[in-house]
């Protein structure tokens, strides 16, 4: 009796390993089939040219070579626009202003206005309707957005500047910021912010002091998003920017000429640019995950 | 109240640091400029250009210039696909900042008709010996500077258009180099063997820009003309019989050709060539000596030159091109060190060096450096630039068009051909509809277009 | 008549407190305002016009409503509304599936995988125009890996797939849900873990197989977190543009042109600035109302 029912456990123990094993494998397995296109990116960078081209394609590089990098890096090509290692470090720097500063600009902005919009008393049509039209402004296809902002930065003198680049991104972040936090200090109950006004907290101290420690999930995920979405901007960023305000995907963009194939150099800005943000995002994950929600879970 | 107060100020402290904000990123670049103008004596000026390989070459012979002129030369360079939408923002903006810009041929109407390239020929007076106006490649001058009675800009680098072919292939095929359109359609079949991964011409036939690009080339050595009778009568020539022709040889070639052709872009053809798919294809001259000297070659000391085909015996030769002017925006503020800079860069002596500069070379925009015996032994190709400008059968202003409507033309042009040639539309219907569309344009713009 | 002055304090202490919240509101709306409505107000106004932007020289002409005449009759246009909606149903829907699937997986085994989760999302951070262009040349039909990886999983003479009529938009797809799975996996991970297990559990003594609990427990519990992720990729799959634009150019044909590349090409390539706007206009109508639409049907996010 006792022998069959150990059995039966050790079957039910060992059906559940496996099935673990399985689900681990296929993680594995999924993993490196979302992961290749960047590991190909990789492969390339450290490719030397001729490898590239080949058919079939070495799935390893035959051999690795850093030249790329030192090519787009410290500038030791001809054939690069890169063409110093000072403006590379510009060129990186440049991003990083401009999608840090949006990214701070916004989380800050943002999470004082989403406080505000979900403590506020008023109709909730009206309520709706103002987070309707927050997110529909999130709609517009960029062109529509890129000629006006661009006559508007034009006459403004604002062009060439990392400034009006700040202001575009955010200007496009906002919403989903807010759209976002709004939900995460919803789920903050509402007996916390009265016991914290009961121990004498202002509605401000008591955001900073209580709301927001417990959001930050949510600020982290909105933040991570916000750097990314202005990390990767292009087309304003291509028709703001000049020579000495480039960010990363212009000069990435730069590579690609009907004249000339740098696939090689190419796949090194793709992974130079990548670097940043996947360690931002190593260094918040913890939060990362669980902001995911985006606060929808009430 | 203090509450109050205390958010109020929490508010206005907000504001001011966005706001602030913009104001304290201001990058260091404008400030630059503006202390290297006003307390030293180096002016700086801003050239706007395409990415392509010249500008490597361009890089390299800087120092010399800003040495000699003591004037900085910033050298910004954009994606081909991005130039025109970024010029034409960059140009309407009215504020100079960029003194000087790269045009590719078939957007000169639009700039110079929108008032924003600096009529050169006062200048082009001034310094007339210096300049040696008679040395430039003659089609290259009318094609690339004159635009309308006006001097728009120098030729910078002007891309002619010719066959590159497999010289090793063709010997062993026994073929000789096609003069006409049944030759070269033979070349193609002969020289076709799928199994050794090896066609006969490589060729851009993707939708848009790439598509138009090589058939107008085609079209053009076979005779066709964008325009039937320019300035009298603009309506197209495409759906002529040349026209058709063209496109129903791409058609009939479509199985001869490799699988992706209709995929594939500009760099897809040459790339094709350059390791070894391909026997012929028609690209660049900007792409020549990267055939001989590229790391990635494996055709070097195999590739023959010569123009395109021509429709039958009969017709003439024609070297169609495009490629970029070097224009002073309107609205520059360094207008005489532009032109100093321009003169420099298109000098016979410049150009000499800069057509040989290892890995990036430019390209030639001069009868003395296509003459000159030691460039020609290195680059066998200056002959047929040579021989066509000789002739005059180098053409830039048929081969695309250099008017202003060229982006809408593109646009239709880049749909039809490519149904047309994939066999999803008749040939002959989709020529008809691209050119009645075209005609509506040229008409709605106020062209004379006779029916 | 009088209020009692408790209650009268109380009430001016909320507005006192409204009136804070409206402050710290202010910011937000302002930058909004300003940077949403000016740009509304730009296309609304040069919709009625012809504005030809490279030519300062040419005025502006009053055309009254000919810009959305022209748009809403122009098959082109029509063809890229189609397929925008075509390439939303299937990239969107491949991406939830793909992304629940996954998402389950990575909730069933937390042991050993939180690391992957985190790398799992690199294809939505990679640059994207970088990261199409990277597929431009995997997709190469000379020299591409997808040609080569075809063929090892046993397709001989594997087609073009950017020259075909019939699998470039699929191709285009592949790369939308390559970049935005992870992203729609996340977050529907993120709603699994916060959502309470005894659910899960008490359908599960009730004698509920795993796909019974899917359905009647997990799903509707996670509704709000879908509709978030819905109505974003929605609104994304409108922006849609450098992966047309780098790969495919809208073709072969019109295979692959999409409305936010069509107008890309009216407003920066032809400078046609009021017959861009007049299209930005429509698109903006058109996602206006399939937002509302899918909102009323799952949740009412706005509300969140």
């Amino acid at each position: 009796m006792t022998v069959a029912k150990q059995a039966n456990s050790r079957r039910i123990f060992r059906a559940k390993y496996l099935k673990h094993i399985l689900a681990f494998a296929a993680i594995i397995v999924i993993l490196i089939i979302f992961l290749f296109p960047v590991y190909w990116t990789f492969a390339t960078s450290v490719k030397g040219k001729a490898e590239i081209f080949e058919y079939p394609p070495s799935l390893i590089p035959k051999t690795v070579s850093f030249d790329n990098y030192a090519a787009v890096i410290l500038g030791q090509s001809n054939d690069s626009v890169v063409l110093s290692e000072a403006s590379y470090f510009k060129y990186l720097l440049n991003s990083l202003i401009a999608a840090g500063s949006a990214c701070l600009v916004c989380i800050f902005v943002g999470a004082f206005g989403a406080y505000g919009l979900v403590r506020l008393r008023m109709s909730p049509k009206g309520k709706k309707n103002i987070s309707f039209w927050i997110i529909s402004t999130r709609m517009m296809p960029p062109i529509a957005a890129a000629i006006p902002f661009y006559i508007m930065f034009r006459n403004l003198k604002m062009l060439d500047n990392l400034g009006s680049l700040i202001i575009s991104y955010i200007a496009f972040n906002l919403p989903f910021v807010i759209w976002t936090l709004q939900g995460f200090f919803r789920e903050v109950p509402n007996e916390i912010y009265e016991a914290a006004k009961l121990d004498g907290c202002g509605p401000i101290s008591s955001f900073m002091r209580v709301v927001l420690p417990l959001s930050l999930p949510g600020i982290f995920t909105a933040m991570i998003f916000t750097f990314i979405f202005s990390w990767n901007e292009f087309l304003f960023a291509l028709i703001l920017t000049g020579e000495s305000t480039k960010t990363m995907p212009v000069v990435a963009a730069s590579m690609w000429s009907a004249v000339a194939s740098r696939w090689g150099e190419i796949a090194t800005v793709g992974i130079t640019t990548i670097l940043p943000v996947l360690i931002l995002t190593l260094c918040v994950q913890k939060y990362f995950i669980k902001g995911m929600t985006f606060g929808a879970i009430k | 109240m203090k509450k109050l107060l205390s958010a109020l100020l929490a508010t206005a402290m907000l504001t001011v640091s966005l706001f602030g904000c913009g104001q304290n990123d201001t990058p260091s670049g404008s400030s630059d400029s503006n202390s290297a103008s006003g307390e030293t004596e180096t002016k700086t000026i801003k050239f706007l250009t395409v990415g392509d390989p010249y500008v490597g070459a361009i890089k390299t012979l800087l120092p010399e210039f800003e040495e000699k002129y003591n004037i900085e030369v910033v050298v910004d360079s954009v994606p081909y696909l991005d130039m025109h939408g970024k010029a034409i923002l960059e140009l309407t903006s009215d504020t100079g900042a960029y003194d000087l810009i790269s045009v590719d041929s078939p957007w000169i109407g639009e700039f110079a008709e929108g008032g924003h390239l600096l009529d050169l020929t006062d200048l082009v007076e001034r310094d007339a010996e210096e300049l040696q106006v008679e040395d430039f490649l003659p089609g290259a001058w009318e094609g690339l500077a004159l635009y309308d009675d006006q001097i728009i800009g120098l030729p910078l680098a002007p891309y002619y258009m010719y066959l590159h072919y497999r010289t090793d292939l063709f010997e062993e095929n026994n073929l000789e180099v096609p003069e006409t359109k049944d030759e070269f359609v033979n070349a193609i079949q002969t020289l076709y063997d799928p199994d050794n991964n090896q066609y006969g011409l490589a060729v851009a036939l993707k939708r848009g820009a790439s598509i138009v690009h090589d058939w107008c080339a085609y079209f053009n050595a076979f005779g066709g003309k964008m325009f039937n009778d320019m300035p009298n009568d603009y309506s197209t020539g495409i759906n002529s019989d040349i026209g058709i022709q063209t496109t129903q040889m791409f058609k009939d070639m479509l199985p001869y050709l490799p699988d992706g052709v209709l995929q594939y872009e500009n760099a897809d053809r040459w790339n094709a060539f350059m390791h070894g798919s391909a026997a012929m294809t028609a690209v660049f001259n900007a792409n020549s000596p990267q055939f001989e000297t590229a790391e990635d070659t494996l055709v070097a000391g195999k590739v023959g030159y010569a123009p395109l085909p021509k429709l039958n015996e009969e017709g003439e030769n024609s070297l169609p091109f495009g490629g970029f002017s070097i224009s002073i925006n309107k609205d520059s503020k360094n207008i005489e060190e532009a032109w100093t800079f321009m003169k420099w860069m298109t000098s016979p002596e410049t150009d000499k060096k800069w057509v040989d500069i290892p890995a990036t070379p430019g390209v030639p925009t001069r009868l003395s450096t296509v003459t000159d015996p030691e460039l020609v032994e290195k680059y066998p190709y200056f002959q047929i630039i040579y021989d066509a400008e000789i002739n005059g059968q180098a053409d830039g202003v048929n081969y695309r068009s250099r008017l202003p409507e060229w982006t809408k033309i593109e646009e239709i042009l880049g749909l039809e051909l490519n149904l047309a040639v994939s066999g999803e539309k008749d040939v002959e219907e989709a020529l008809n509809d691209a050119a009645d569309e075209i005609n509506q344009l040229m008409k709605d713009s106020g062209y004379p277009v006779k029916d | 008549m009088t209020t009692h002055p408790r209650i009268r304090k109380k009430r001016s202490l909320m507005q006192k407190e409204n009136r804070i919240w409206k402050l710290m509101i202010a910011p937000s709306m302002l930058i909004l305002v300003l940077m949403s409505i000016y740009p509304m107000i730009f296309n609304i106004y040069n919709s009625l016009f012809e504005w030809n932007f490279a030519n300062p020289n040419e005025p502006k002409k009053f055309v009254g409503l000919q810009n959305f005449i022209t748009t809403l009759t122009d098959t082109n246009f029509l063809q890229a509304l189609l397929n925008t909606l075509i390439l939303m149903v299937s990239a969107v829907s491949l991406q939830f599936i793909l992304g629940f699937a996954i998402a389950l997986l990575f909730n069933y085994q937390t042991r050993g995988t939180k690391i992957f989760r985190s790398l799992f999302i690199t294809p939505t951070m990679i640059t994207p125009i970088v990261a199409s262009l990277m597929w431009l040349l995997m997709y190469n039909s000379d020299y591409g890996v997808v040609k080569y990886l075809l063929t090892l999983i046993g397709i001989e003479n594997p087609p073009a797939l950017l020259a075909s009529k019939y699998l470039a938009m699929p191709a285009v797809i592949v790369v939308d849900v390559w970049q935005w799975t992870p992203f729609v996996t996340l977050i529907i991970l993120a709603g699994l873990t916060a959502m309470p297990k005894e659910a899960t559990e008490a359908a599960r003594v009730d004698g509920a197989n795993f796909f019974q609990q899917l359905i009647h427990v997990i799903i509707p519990s996670l509704k709000p977190v879908i509709t978030v992720a819905l109505l974003m990729r929605v609104m994304d799959t409108f922006k849609f543009f450098e992966v047309v634009y780098m790969l495919t150019k809208g073709g072969p044909g019109q295979a692959t042109e999409t409305v936010s590349y069509y107008a890309y090409k009216v407003g920066f390539s032809f400078f046609d600035v009021g017959h861009s706007s007049a299209i930005c206009i429509i698109i903006l109508v058109v996602v206006t109302i399939i937002c509302q639409v899918l909102n009323k049907y799952m949740a009412d996010e706005w509300e969140v």
